[in-house]
């Protein structure tokens, strides 16, 4: 290369670059903002989800805010528990994204939510950024985020999962929380709950039959007359009514053997100034079911002694999951009690728990009928083979753990490592078997 | 050598080898296929333009660095122009859009065509090199969004949720589908030359 073409080529390729650069220069000046605009736009795309549109851009007002602690929702669960860890105020003030963790033991991970919330105090819609849990409760109710869009603070008629009760009573209680953190910092007004919604919460608390650790468990009832709302339980222990009478409401419970009380919104017993709610109540549940046969089948096969002639059914004024109580003599003289529990267990399936309690108060025999650790097994023919940590020789034992025990006795003790749900809703049903017990001596003195 | 003859030069196939690159890392989605469809059309036709100007004057010697400065300059401002209107499509194609400064394709053209002859010649040639390079990537692009990711265009095609076959949407399903095209091609080539030869 000779030099002329050498400063030629080297003129050439600086003029290039000179042209080029002033190019780039000018265009910077145009794409450099709307750049800026589509990186701020992609880190906002997660939030924009869960706001209306037209949301401009978000503050982080975590640290200006006073955040509620971290909970446990689910009693017998630990390791269940909800959290916020952000919370995004819109700038043009359409609302509120609020980041929330949660889990339970069935969590492989940390499960993520966001939660947007209009300045109304709505949802405007829920984004599940991470969902670990077994089973996967979105394909279980495929709507199940949409029944909370639109709601306040009350969330009325947002119920649970069936079979996913622990995963859905976190996210829930984690949503619950996002609430509490605009309404505690006054950001926001909490909602009412009207009193169908106030009643329904009573339920599981006051029929432990149609409640489990404190969530509502039963097969709904259609509104017929003055039954507003309606659940009947899964293992024959009753049922319970939301009515209407004028403008106020109340709760109906109805047991197994056709026994009715009737709540107000105050929690008041209020049976006898409402009989007519009582007569629909009853007309409605038509009859429990009739256990008697089994009951003396059962006694004669687990009570070597049991007087000819001598079992006698009680009616149950109790709410709980025993569904069916009598009254025995043993052939030396001793008067029993039998009563007959269907706890529920694992993804809601039944469980029979038959508990004998002498005159004083003590366990004289506790037989669980079917004892489901699990999938919906029942694993008590098949303990032989080592399946959970109960084999047919620790089952005799676990069972005879509960002879002697008085309700003052039963603890956690009594619970199964690897078997808690199961063993858990034994100890439960045992203790409802105890309530029944102080109900029927209570009634004799 | 025919004037449509030698707008192809004869080289779908050798085209398509030099391009496999890009071709590949663009037709994992029709919205990059036509992105980077419409990037190598407009870079091939602006350098093709220049060069072709410039082509009497710039010193045999010198042309490789300023073929491929030519080129890195527009690839540079079209870059900077699809960042700012269409960034999801430069997230898609990421460095590959960058790497088209070094393609062989536009190389080729610039050396070959633009580098000899003037520039309406040019201009044909860049424009029937782009449209072919973008139909094939548009048409793989379609194959493997269709099977890989059971999607059209981003949309969700749900009967094919079920069906997809996921290695599609990679790398390896990116060559795999790019010499079945390939393979189409020469055979359709094939068989036009036969037709011609009985004729």
């Amino acid at each position: 290369m000779t030099t002329s073409e050498f400063l030629k080529s080297a003129a050439i390729i600086v003029a290039i670059l000179v042209v080029f650069g002033l190019a780039a220069f000018g265009l910077n000046f145009y794409t450099q903002p709307l750049i800026e605009a589509n990186s701020a736009g992609a880190a906002n795309d997660r939030l924009n989800a869960v706001m209306p549109e037209g949301a401009k851009g978000y503050e982080d007002i975590t640290s200006t805010l006073t955040l509620p602690e971290k909970i446990h929702p689910k009693a017998d669960d630990p390791s269940s528990y909800a959290e916020v860890i952000a919370v995004h105020k819109e700038t043009s003030g359409l609302g509120y994204v609020i980041e929330c963790n949660w889990g339970t033991k069935f969590s492989k991970d940390v499960n993520t939510l966001l939660v947007g919330i209009s300045a109304e105090g709505n949802i405007v819609n829920i984004n599940s950024e991470s969902y670990t849990d077994s089973i996967n409760m979105f394909e279980k109710q495929s709507n199940y985020i949409d029944t909370y869009v639109g709601k306040d603070s009350a969330l009325s008629d947002v119920s649970l999962v069936a079979g996913v009760t622990y995963s859905s009573t976190a996210f829930k209680a984690a949503v619950e929380l996002a609430f509490t953190t605009l309404t505690s910092n006054n950001m926001i007004t909490a909602g009412v709950k009207s009193d169908d919604q106030i009643l329904a919460e009573f339920i599981p608390e006051l029929h432990t039959g149609l409640g489990d650790n404190g969530v509502l468990k039963g097969d709904e009832i259609s509104a017929n007359g003055n039954i507003v709302k309606g659940w009947k339980s899964k293992n024959n222990t009753g049922a319970a009514y939301i009515m209407s009478k004028g403008e106020a409401m109340y709760l109906v419970l109805v047991n197994n053997s056709g026994v009715a009380a009737v709540y107000d919104t105050e929690k008041n017993v209020v049976t006898e100034e409402h009989n007519d709610l009582v007569t629909e109540a009853l007309a409605s549940f038509v009859a429990g079911t009739d256990y008697s046969s089994l009951l003396a089948e059962k006694l004669n096969s687990i009570i070597d002694n049991v007087a000819e002639g001598s079992i006698r059914m009680i009616e149950l004024d109790t709410f709980n999951k025993v569904s069916a109580a009598a009254e025995f003599t043993t052939t030396d003289g001793n008067t029993l009690y039998i009563f007959y529990s269907q706890p529920l267990t694992y993804q809601n399936n039944v469980m029979e728990v038959y508990t004998v309690i002498d005159s004083n108060g003590a366990i004289v025999k506790n037989e669980i009928g079917t004892f489901l650790y699990g999938h919906g097994v029942d694993y008590l023919p098949i303990y032989n083979q080592g399946y959970g940590n109960l084999n047919s020789e620790t089952f005799i034992n676990y069972e005879n753990k509960y002879v002697g025990v008085t309700e003052d006795t039963l603890n956690d003790d009594l619970l199964v490592t690897g078997a808690t749900i199961s063993s858990s809703a034994v100890k439960n049903a045992t203790a409802d078997a105890f309530a029944t017990f102080n109900s029927i001596k209570g009634g004799e003195q | 050598m025919s004037n449509k003859i030698y707008m192809l030069r004869k080289t779908p196939s050798p085209l398509l080898v030099l391009a496999a690159g890009f071709v590949m890392a663009s037709s994992s989605d029709v919205r990059a296929a036509l992105a980077m469809g419409i990037a190598v059309i407009v870079t091939l036709l602006l350098s093709s333009i220049v060069i072709s100007a410039l082509h009497n004057i710039i010193p045999t010697n010198a042309r490789l660095p300023i073929y491929v400065l030519i080129i890195t300059g527009f690839v540079t401002l079209i870059d900077m122009l699809m960042q700012a209107w269409c960034p999801v499509v430069v997230e898609m194609l990421g460095v590959h859009l960058a790497c088209l400064s070094v393609s062989a394709v536009i190389f080729r053209d610039a050396d070959e065509v633009a580098g000899c002859h003037g520039e309406f010649e040019s201009i044909a040639v860049s424009l029937v090199t782009g449209g072919f390079l973008t139909a094939i990537m548009l048409v793989c692009a379609l194959i493997r969004e269709f099977f890989g990711n059971a999607s059209i265009w981003g949309i969700n095609v749900g009967f094919m949720s079920n069906y997809k076959i996921s290695a599609l949407a990679g790398a390896f399903g990116g060559y795999l589908v790019l010499a079945l095209v390939l393979a189409g091609i020469r055979k359709l080539g094939a068989y036009i030359n036969s037709r011609k030869e009985n004729a």
